[in-house]
């Protein structure tokens, strides 16, 4: 019990962002000077890496600084954190087809996915567990009751169970459309060999910017897979930048 | 009909592998230029159809078409044409510039190029009007209509004169090409124009013809003008103009007009004349640039006007500016907008209208733009600048609009939102003028739910404490089974529950006070009898020694433990009847006897 109240605890902000270094990083930003904006809201997160708000305008910094890899990186992040946050999806959608893809997979209507992603994976996670321990304790105290506890917990025990199993089928749902170990190609025209080395010939050539899955590590290569195309092939580690 | 049938299918057959065989490429006339200067991108289409490029879009940069030339060849019933359309790229500031791949429908995109702008040399500015260091005094044209060679008087030729050989960049030079012919012409001349290097060409159309004699001999002439500007500083090349005719083959007439015609079977002799290629020096323009000069080497007027003079504050009005006079009117960028927080302005249309004034070109350029009043209260929108270098005065000078004046009224709150965009007015709605990222989003500190959210997400976590649930679950099902167990057999479930039985009679018997130690003997003597009777399923109250001997003698009772037993049950017989009872110490005693011997036996009649 502890460590869940410990990580309850942990789940609260450490601390706001300092206004006047947020002025700071936002003037910069205002001014055209982008890498230093870029500087600077790097610096606020690594204080709150948890501010889904501040990966959104390092996103924004790096894309107009050029960079449109760790750009995207970042938007990712932002919309990991806080799915429902209009301006990221918006972001993180022009990026993404500036790279070839859109945020919501094919022949999937927008408003469809933007309900299926309502939830981040860690609120999903979240709300399964709280469905399996309710399940779990309705369960128990069903058990070492009378029968007319039983009869009176059943409805709550049916319903703890529906919630956990919804739940449990988004989250894996959601695992399955935008799965763990991704990450992005932050090298522009990124090769990808069909070994992990420069001896194996190149199989494809990937945008900057395309969302990959990876797979495997061998030195400083990578395994990944093109989450569009579905392909996969060796790359160096340096070109991709993991979420 | 079949024949017909069939060249219309070798027609299309033919016209379908022309189709295929589209190319385009794309040229630059110059890959490094200074702020000022323009530069030439043309893109030649080979093969057949009419397919057009589009204009690239460039960042910074205003591009507008200058036109196309066209040349068409048959060779064994296989068409094949040329088309060059030129676009004029005017570089609004320095830097590196990339012109993107350009598209032709049928063919494959050209590859990107890139040319660079330095900034112009940095020399003082003088006023605009004020005189600037002479630049090079325009030198004598170059002979005029230059004759055949010596001695030499043929029957036909062609002559290229420029009107002057040293020009500023942009600044007009008018040339004329003349062709004489002393014969007469069989069938209609075919003019190939001068390829150009480093110029933009205007035609003045067809000058004139009239009659001249040359060394002696009798010639017709007709010209063509066309106005040349040089697009930077350098040397511009003009290549020769072309002239094909089919004149009289020599000799092959006799001199008498009627026979002549009557009797002249030979065929025509085809003649391919040409001019001597020429140059011109464009020089730059001098140092001392306005900030708001448009390029033109001429004379300029500006006017603004608006469609109303009253509006409401969110609406929009269209402003139109008008920039007319002589020069390349073409390739001039829209003025200087105003700087008016209080109005948001659109991107604007543009349409060229060229005139001649006598050898020059000329024209008016108008610029539509849609803007939106975001405040009410008065407005005024200042005059509008364009400077230009007149080549009459050597200086740079200036033309303005008069300022406009505007009555902003407070807005409509139920209004819809104002149009963007030109040409919306028909069609009420926003456009989207570019796409972007949305700006910067301020931490907010998170408030409750983001709190809430955030402890939700945290709790989703991995960890070791989801499995409390489960143990939990775990203990109560066994608990449960158990329970059900021992429902489903009471002796079991009596021999279960013996010593949990026989300590409740022991404590309460401990409990008992002083006056009451007749009772506390018979609970110590029920708490005995009860154990061994729950855990032998026996009554309790038939229970004797003697019967629970009998009972245990069959099991793997130790002696010791028998003994102990029957110790303390003959004890508490004693102590049944005796007059006193039991002090409290020795209820206690004998509790914790009985309490071991429960302990013991447990384990012995578990079974």
């Amino acid at each position: 019990m502890t460590a869940l109240l410990l990580a309850f605890a942990l789940a609260l902000p450490a601390a706001a962002a300092s206004p006047s270094a947020y002025d700071a990083a936002k003037a910069a930003y205002d001014a055209g000077d982008h890498d230093r904006a870029a500087s600077a809201f790097a610096a606020l997160l690594a204080a709150d890496p948890g501010d889904p708000a501040l990966h959104y305008d390092l996103g924004n910094a790096l894309l107009k600084a050029g960079k449109l890899g760790r750009a995207s990186a970042s938007y990712q992040r932002a919309f990991d954190l806080d799915p429902r946050d209009g301006d990221g999806r918006h972001n993180l959608d022009f990026v993404l087809k500036r790279s070839g893809e859109e945020l919501a997979p094919p022949g999937i209507p927008a408003p469809a996915f933007a309900a299926f992603t309502a939830l981040s994976a860690r609120e999903l996670a979240g709300l399964h567990w709280l469905a399996a321990w309710a399940t779990m304790i309705l369960a128990g105290l069903s058990l070492l009751g009378s029968a007319q506890r039983r009869e009176a917990l059943r409805d709550w025990l049916l319903g703890a169970a529906a919630a956990w199993a919804l739940f449990g089928l988004w989250w894996a749902g959601l695992g399955a459309v935008l799965p763990a170990g991704r990450g992005v190609i932050v090298a522009g025209r990124a090769e990808l060999r069909n070994g992990p080395g420069e001896k194996f010939t190149v199989g494809y050539t990937a945008p900057e910017g395309r969302r990959v899955r990876v797979l495997s590590e061998s030195g400083e290569w990578l395994e990944v897979g093109l989450l569009k195309e579905g392909v996969k092939g060796w790359i160096l580690a340096a070109s991709v930048e993991k979420l | 009909m079949r024949k017909a049938l069939l060249a219309a299918a070798l027609a299309f057959s033919a016209a379908a592998a022309a189709a295929a065989d589209l190319t385009a490429t794309a040229t630059l006339s110059s890959h490094q230029l200074v702020l000022g200067d323009q530069i030439v991108l043309s893109v030649a289409i080979q093969g057949s159809g009419s397919a057009a490029p589009k204009p690239p879009l460039i960042p910074d940069v205003e591009i507008y078409e200058s036109g196309k030339s066209q040349s068409m060849t048959i060779i064994n019933g296989r068409v094949s044409s040329s088309v060059v359309h030129t676009f004029v790229l005017n570089p609004r500031k320095t830097g590196r510039f990339v012109v993107p791949a350009i598209e032709v429908p049928g063919a494959a995109a050209t590859p990107p190029m890139v040319f660079n702008v330095d900034a112009a040399p940095k020399d003082p500015t003088p006023a605009p009007g004020q005189a600037t260091a002479p630049h090079q005094p325009p030198v004598p044209s170059q002979a005029p209509a230059p004759a055949p060679s010596p001695g030499a008087s043929p029957d036909a030729f062609v002559t290229a004169q420029l009107e002057k050989n040293r020009a500023l960049v942009n600044e007009q030079v008018t040339l004329v090409v003349r062709f004489f012919t002393a014969v007469p012409l069989l069938g209609a001349p075919q003019y190939d124009a001068p390829k150009l290097t480093g110029l933009l060409a205007e035609s003045l159309g067809a000058e004139g013809q009239g009659t001249t004699v040359i060394r002696g001999r009798a010639y017709n002439f007709s010209e063509l003008k066309s106005a040349l500007f040089p697009v930077q500083a350098g040397r511009a090349a003009i290549g020769p103009a072309v002239v094909t005719v089919q004149l009289p083959r020599r000799g092959g007439l006799t001199g008498d007009d009627f026979f002549d015609r009557f009797f002249n079977a030979a065929p025509p002799e085809a003649r391919r004349l040409q001019t001597d290629p020429l140059t011109l020096q464009a020089d730059p323009l001098p140092p001392g640039t306005p900030d708001d000069f448009s390029g033109i080497v001429g004379a300029l007027t500006v006017e603004s006007s608006v469609d109303r003079t009253q509006l409401r504050a969110g609406e929009a009005l269209t402003l139109t500016v008008v920039v007319s006079g002589v020069g390349n009117i073409k390739s001039l960028p829209e003025p200087k907008r105003p700087d008016l927080p209080s109005v948001r302005f659109f991107d604007s249309e543009s349409s060229v209208k060229l005139e001649r004034f006598g050898d020059k070109v000329g024209g008016a350029k108008t610029f539509k733009t849609v803007l939106v009043a975001r405040v009410s209260g008065p407005l005024e929108i200042p005059p509008l600048t364009v400077s230009y270098y007149d080549p009459a005065k050597r200086a740079y000078a200036r033309a303005q609009s008069k300022p406009l004046r505007l009555t902003v009224l407070p807005g409509d709150p139920n209004a819809a939102l104002p149009v963007v965009g030109p040409g919306a007015a028909a069609a009420p709605g926003v456009a989207e003028v570019a796409a972007d990222i949305r700006y910067l989003k301020a931490p907010d500190g998170r408030g409750l739910p983001a709190k809430a959210l955030a402890a939700l997400g945290a709790f989703g976590r991995t960890g070791p404490w989801h499995a409390l649930p489960g143990a939990f679950l775990l203990v109560a099902l066994a608990i449960d089974l158990r329970r059900r167990a021992l429902a489903a057999n009471p002796r079991a479930r009596r021999a279960s529950e013996a010593r949990a039985a026989s300590e409740r009679r022991l404590r309460e018997a401990e409990a008992q006070p002083a006056a009451e130690r007749a009772r506390a003997v018979a609970l110590l003597g029920e708490a005995l009898t009860g154990y061994f009777a729950d855990k032998l399923d026996q009554p309790a109250a038939g229970l004797t020694l003697k019967a629970l001997t009998a009972a245990l003698q069959g099991r793997k009772t130790a002696h010791a433990e028998l003994a102990r037993l029957r110790s303390v049950w003959e004890e508490l017989d004693l102590l049944r009847y005796a007059p006193g009872g039991a002090g409290k110490a020795e209820v206690e005693r004998l509790a914790n006897e009985i309490r071991a011997l429960a302990l013991a036996f447990d384990k012995e009649l578990r079974s």
